[in-house]
């Protein structure tokens, strides 16, 4: 029985799929909206999150320039071209918006250098100067040939990146993009990411991305597009500090945090929490938000050196067995 | 004679399976020798019957003599199965290495409050090196919200006992794979998806870190009494107070953790510095559920094919692995073949000899005694003291970076059930018109 599940619910790439969690324990009321319903037949219940390990349509990635260098890749890996619109969001300067498409050919790639946009089909004239600028950048196929897609359509192709933030004091960032799921949307309660001061760890850059982005091409990014949280933070010992509602937006205030006053923000911003620890994990638990998708990196350095950086954990997410 | 042919037979076999073994391994060497690809984005075809595959590709830069080595590694995209390295699951996986000054770290979290094991949950750590079979391991237990983290050159448990005879990690690399089981060492393993962990490797010779996710993998089974699917004894509730209900151990047929298996694996690459390497890890284990469970030595065929950022492709020779580390090609090869260039060393100036000052050269004074130029060296000037301003008793509400954004974030938080309400609001309406 238990195979049949798995044969019956192996993932696609495309389409309903099926695996995992199922949180009871503190959210009976939101999940009663979404975990109740028992189905006679495969009805091929959905589930939508960031993802770093499989291809997809649209990647999202953090870049900074403060006294960083950044750069993104990006890989066609199908034998088919495609058309893509690229978004680069500012945060430093009010989340200003620099867009634009570029084409791939198949098994094409392309390594952008934020400090010098050229794009893959050489078409790219006039970017914008990014000094001492950060944010994110989303890309996202279209299905084309207009770009970008007046409807903000999805294409088909998939795709597959990296970020490499090298740091002046001689570390890297280097992660896998984030990718988007083309299905339906359910509500995703919580995050989690450890901390610890391996090396000398001192420094941190927790980033959050807030966006409607779901299932378009044009992901809009405003003022008040934000995911709060509710953030607790434990030690080695299992101490539970509670902190303060932490807010996430494109702002210059609320797009990059420390840990605590132990690991402070790399870029002098603010810190989720108090205390000193310098080893435990974070758990956010989603307050509010404003936004269809989020996206989360955790970066950790010590200043000179070493560091490095993946995405967030998703400790909840809603699924729906059969009956 | 026939002694001697006998002998001189296994021998040739021993001799035909060593030079298999090595070449199927491929230790030490690249993915595609000879290519001189910098950019571009490597494929591997993958066939395997084995319950997990996947892979993880880190490189190393130089930015030049004397600059920054940086570093980086994450896991490889797959074709088979999401959300691995971003959702909590039922069995960790990921690299270690003690090798050649790397010293591995392996933080693991329970991020369970208590509702699906209120006591916490028995774990079996089981490392396993670059021929698959384990090398060490050990039992320790993490209650609920609990976080340890493991340095593989002085391991000490959970619990705060040290794991004894763990020098046998000093050299080798390989997999580590962390369980959950009811009990340990010969118990079964558990379905509890609440775990999760991230890797920090340091490489102690050319100062990087690589960081990562660890690997997940979900674990389901079926409740014992209501037969119904289960990740967690949190998933059977009783169905009356007389009954017990609790998700079945994990055997391989009522439950399982869900495989990997993959037919592609590849990821892009790099160069932005002036030399590089990289490691291109690739693992395969088995699940052997006894009780009790055990990752056991897995197996998989690789088809390897690079293109370059123009799309130029070279296929390369196919080789079987269950656990091996490679370069790429030849302008990434393998990291034990990394050398940094070395900084020029900039020559000794020959001192200017001179009777006055007028003999030496712009910023330069003759030292009479000594018969040559010297160089005028100011002083750096003594910092004035701010007056006023953001620090110390006053009531600035902007000073610093910092002051700045802790005082913009004291006035906009708690404005955020207002913006949140007010927003939901229009965003609601606007749905609603959008929808007519």
């Amino acid at each position: 029985m238990f195979r049949e599940f798995l044969k019956n619910n192996k993932k696609r790439r495309i389409g309903s799929m099926f695996k995992y969690i199922f949180d009871k324990s503190r959210y009976l009321l939101v999940l009663s909206l979404f975990v109740i319903t028992p189905i006679k037949a495969w009805g091929g219940h959905t589930f939508v999150g960031p993802d770093t390990d499989f291809p997809e349509d649209q990647l999202y990635f953090y870049w900074d320039l403060r006294d960083r260098e950044s750069f993104f890749q990006v890989t066609n890996d199908t034998p088919e071209p495609v058309i893509v619109h690229i978004q680069v969001f500012n945060v430093a300067t009010g989340c200003t918006e620099f867009d634009f498409c570029d084409s791939f050919t198949g098994n094409d790639t392309h390594v952008y250098n934020l400090r010098n946009l050229t794009s893959n089909d050489g078409s790219l004239t006039g970017p914008p100067d990014l000094t001492d600028g950060f944010g994110f950048v989303v890309v996202s196929t279209v299905p084309g040939p207009v770009c970008p897609d007046p409807a903000g359509e999805l294409g088909d192709i998939a795709l597959i990146g990296n970020f490499r933030i090298i740091d002046n004091s001689g570390y890297e960032y280097r992660a896998n993009a984030v990718g988007n799921f083309e299905d339906e949307f359910q509500d995703i309660v919580g995050y989690t990411f450890n901390f610890n001061d391996i090396d000398g760890t001192a420094f941190a850059d927790v980033v959050g991305i807030p966006v409607w982005g779901d299932f378009t091409s044009n992901v809009l990014v405003d003022l008040f597009t934000f995911h709060s949280f509710n953030v607790s933070l434990f030690n080695l010992e299992e101490d539970h500090r509670s902190c303060s509602p932490v807010v996430f937006a494109c702002d210059p205030d609320f797009f990059n945090y420390g840990i605590n006053q132990a690991i402070i923000n790399s870029r002098g911003g603010n810190n989720l929490c108090l205390g000193t620890d310098t080893n435990g994990y974070v758990n956010l638990v989603v307050d509010d938000a404003n936004a269809d998708f989020f996206v989360g990196f955790i970066g950790l350095n010590n200043g000179d050196g070493t560091g490095s950086m993946d995405a967030w954990w998703l400790t909840t997410f809603f699924t729906t067995f059969p009956q | 004679m026939l002694k001697k042919l006998k002998l001189t037979l296994m021998a040739s076999v021993v001799m035909l399976a060593l030079i298999g073994l090595g070449f199927d391994n491929a230790r030490g060497q690249e993915v595609c020798p000879s290519v001189p690809f910098d950019t571009g984005w490597i494929q591997l075809g993958v066939s395997s019957d084995s319950d997990f595959t996947a892979g993880l590709l880190g490189t190393i830069e130089s930015l030049g003599a004397g600059a920054p080595i940086v570093g980086g590694i994450d896991w490889l995209y797959n074709d088979d199965s999401f959300l691995n390295t971003t959702v909590i699951g039922g069995q960790l996986i990921s690299w270690w290495s003690q090798k050649d000054g790397r010293n591995t770290f392996l933080q693991i979290t329970n991020v369970d409050d208590g509702t699906a094991a209120p006591l916490g949950v028995n774990i079996h750590v089981q490392i396993l090196g670059e021929d698959c079979t384990e090398l060490k391991n050990f039992c320790d237990f993490l209650t609920p919200n609990d976080t340890h983290v493991y340095n593989l050159g002085d391991l000490v448990r959970n619990t705060g006992t040290p794991v004894a005879g763990a020098g046998v990690l000093d050299g080798h690399e390989g997999i580590v794979v962390v369980t959950p089981v009811d009990s340990c060492p010969d118990g079964s393993a558990i379905a509890f998806n609440f775990l999760q962990g991230n890797l920090r490797m340091i490489d102690s010779l050319n100062g990087i870190d690589y960081g990562t996710n660890v690997y997940t993998r979900a674990s389901v089974s079926e409740c014992e009494i209501s037969g119904g699917f289960c990740q967690s004894d949190a998933d059977c509730p009783d169905p009356d107070p007389d009954t017990d209900d609790f998700c079945q151990p994990l055997d391989g047929t009522i439950g399982a953790f869900v495989s990997v298996i993959p037919s592609l694996l590849e990821h892009n690459f790099s160069t932005i510095g002036e030399v590089a390497a990289a490691d291109l890890v690739l693992m395969s284990i088995d699940d052997s559920y006894g009780p009790p469970y055990r990752p056991v030595e897995g197996l998989a065929s690789y088809s390897p094919g690079i293109f370059d950022a123009d799309e130029n492709f070279e296929s390369c020779t196919e080789f079987r692995a269950c656990f091996v580390r490679l370069g790429i090609d030849e302008a990434l090869p393998v990291s034990e073949e990394f050398t940094p260039p070395t900084p020029t060393p900039t020559p000794t100036p020959t001192p200017t000899p001179c009777e006055t000052d007028a003999d030496c050269p712009e910023g330069f004074v003759c030292n009479v005694e000594a018969g040559v130029c010297e160089e005028v060296v100011t002083p750096a000037p003594t910092p004035t003291p701010e007056e006023g301003g953001g620090g110390g008793g006053g009531c600035a509400i902007a000073g610093g970076p910092v002051q700045a954004g802790t005082a913009m974030a004291n006035i906009l938080l708690p404005l955020i059930p207002a913006f949140a309400v007010g927003f939901r609001m229009l965003r609601r309406r606007q749905r609603k018109s959008e929808e007519k």
